[in-house]
């Protein structure tokens, strides 16, 4: 395997909260154009790990690759900027900004200069966020700024798209909307980290999957291979 | 009161107001919008007022060109304060916010006093705007008065276009809410808020150097003005520009003809204004970031 086909590399690392040892040693990569699952129980480190590979947790150890690049002492926005994309649990959506600075505020061009995700083409994708461009963030319901957050996420063309919890205290309705438009991610080439409370969504969505328990990672693998794995209920407590 | 008295109060007022909010303008970024409780602000217009008559021998006493130099030498100043001071004060309680500034207050007036001395200082209307223009039969409204406001109004117009219709103004009110999420797209937030700490400072230092004519330059100037400029973000709403403004007008009125009509009440009355719009709008006039 070559290194420029890993966009993640992480190896050894750790991560803390003030005193408390949060991150054990975490090994794990991403590849281009991969889908990988990222499965745990509540508290078992998954948003530590993105938040300390992205950057924002700042008592880290341990080698982060993106691209091939040493990101281990990075600053987020040095990530962000190499093609990685955050759709954050919360959402992350400026309440006070409308629909349409929420989108444009920071969208940059691809490696070519070219705007594949447009402002169109987003609108396109989210119909019902072309209804609420004049409305700020905060007049959203959770439904539309989850897909504001997604949106604003590929405005940026990354190449890895992180999604923290994406479907999270939504209605069922909106839910698969947002299954939909991550296959629709997924198809178009993008490598995707998937958090996500449905893990049976998540593995039929995912080419590798991940298991973390007490911030180490304790299955890893094909997706398939994970979902068989009869470890897994247990990891999961389901 | 005959109407061109009352014109002339009223242009009084208007430039008082004017010149607050660009004062205020510069608090409402750093307080209302990167979250310091920057005591040290009103240092700032003191600062430029002394900019105002010590750099002029500088600049062969052209008023203009002491105005540039100034201008640069107080985005060179914000920068380094914020790289040195202010950038380790995001994360921390008010209480040290509030130490740490005052403190500056300390070191800015005891390096005013030994650079330029504790005396009052007249700064001159520069020669091109030192005429006046005559208001009904016997009034005259001087010009240098007019081209303060003028300034200020201009400012105030492109602030709140970069503000609301750049992606530059979007990343600023973003950051008040979100700094990671503004991280997270890519933006370096702390180079971003590095400028815009320099532009607060360069906007204070501004209203000092364009005040100076008119106020001439006294130690503890800054004080002054710093309080005032509280009240204009508080009742405008922290960190709304827009508050800013209209409140910064409103407080120019009110302290402008309360002197004329109520002299005995002047002092108290931009307070009494305040307590009235928190006891109808606790949270001011306007919502932040707006």
């Amino acid at each position: 395997m070559q290194e420029a086909e890993l966009i993640v590399d992480a190896r050894e690392v750790h991560a803390w909260y003030g005193s408390s040892h949060i991150l054990h040693g975490i090994n794990f990569q991403i590849r281009r154009a991969e889908t990988v699952g990222l499965l745990g129980r509540n508290g078992m480190g998954k948003s530590t790990l993105i938040r300390t590979l992205l950057g924002h947790v700042k008592q880290r150890d341990g080698h982060i690759g993106f691209f091939g690049q040493d990101m281990s002492r990075a600053r987020p926005h040095a990530v962000a900027r190499l093609g990685v994309a955050y759709v954050p649990e919360g959402r992350g959506v400026f309440p006070n900004l409308t629909v349409r600075e929420n989108l444009i505020m920071a969208a940059r061009p691809d490696a070519k200069g070219q705007h594949v995700w447009s402002y169109e083409r987003i609108m396109d994708t989210f119909p019902r966020l072309s209804e609420r461009v004049g409305n700020l963030g905060g007049q959203l319901s959770g439904g539309e700024q989850q897909m504001l957050s997604i949106g604003r996420a590929l405005m940026t063309h990354p190449e890895l798209v992180i999604l923290d919890e994406a479907t999270e205290g939504l209605a069922p309705l909106i839910v698969e909307d947002i299954w939909r438009v991550i296959g629709e991610i997924r198809q178009s080439g993008l490598a995707t980290l998937i958090v996500d409370r449905n893990y049976h969504k998540v593995l039929s969505h995912s080419d590798q999957a991940v298991v973390m328990q007490k911030g180490q990672l304790v299955l890893q693998g094909e997706a398939a291979a994970v979902s068989s794995n009869p470890e897994l209920a247990g990891y999961l407590g389901v | 009161m005959d109407f061109s008295i009352f014109l002339i109060q009223l242009l009084n007022a208007l430039q008082y107001g004017l010149l607050l909010y660009l004062v205020a303008m510069g608090l409402t970024l750093i307080f209302g919008i990167m979250g310091i409780i920057n005591l040290a602000h009103g240092s700032f217009y003191m600062i430029g007022a002394y900019m105002a008559y010590a750099l002029a021998p500088l600049a062969g006493g052209n008023f203009f060109i002491t105005l540039v130099f100034g201008l640069v030498l107080a985005v060179i100043l914000g920068y380094l304060l914020e790289w040195a001071f202010f950038s380790f004060l995001y994360e921390r309680e008010h209480l040290q916010q509030v130490l740490m500034t005052y403190g500056l207050i300390l070191v800015f007036e005891e390096i005013r006093s030994l650079l330029v001395g504790d005396d009052v200082h007249g700064v001159p209307i520069p020669a091109l705007l030192s005429g006046s223009i005559p208001l009904g039969d016997v009034m005259t409204y001087p010009v240098y008065r007019l081209f303060v406001s003028g300034v200020c109004l201009l400012l105030a117009l492109g602030l709140y276009f970069v503000f609301t219709r750049t992606r530059l103004g979007m990343m600023i009110r973003a950051g008040s809410v979100n700094r990671e999420m503004v991280q997270s797209l890519g933006i370096d937030i702390q180079f971003l808020y590095r400028v815009v700490f320099a532009a607060g400072v360069a906007l204070a230092v501004l209203a000092g150097m364009i005040a100076a004519p008119i106020s001439s330059v006294y130690p503890g100037m800054g004080n002054q003005i710093l309080i005032i400029c509280f009240v204009v973000v508080v009742i405008g709403g922290i960190g709304s520009i827009r508050g800013a403004f209209f409140a910064a007008l409103l407080i120019g009125l009110v302290d402008t003809f309360g002197k004329v009509w109520l002299p005995e009440a002047s002092g108290v009355l931009v307070y009494v204004l305040m307590a009235l719009i928190l006891l109808w709008k606790p949270s001011g006039l306007f919502k932040a970031g707006g």
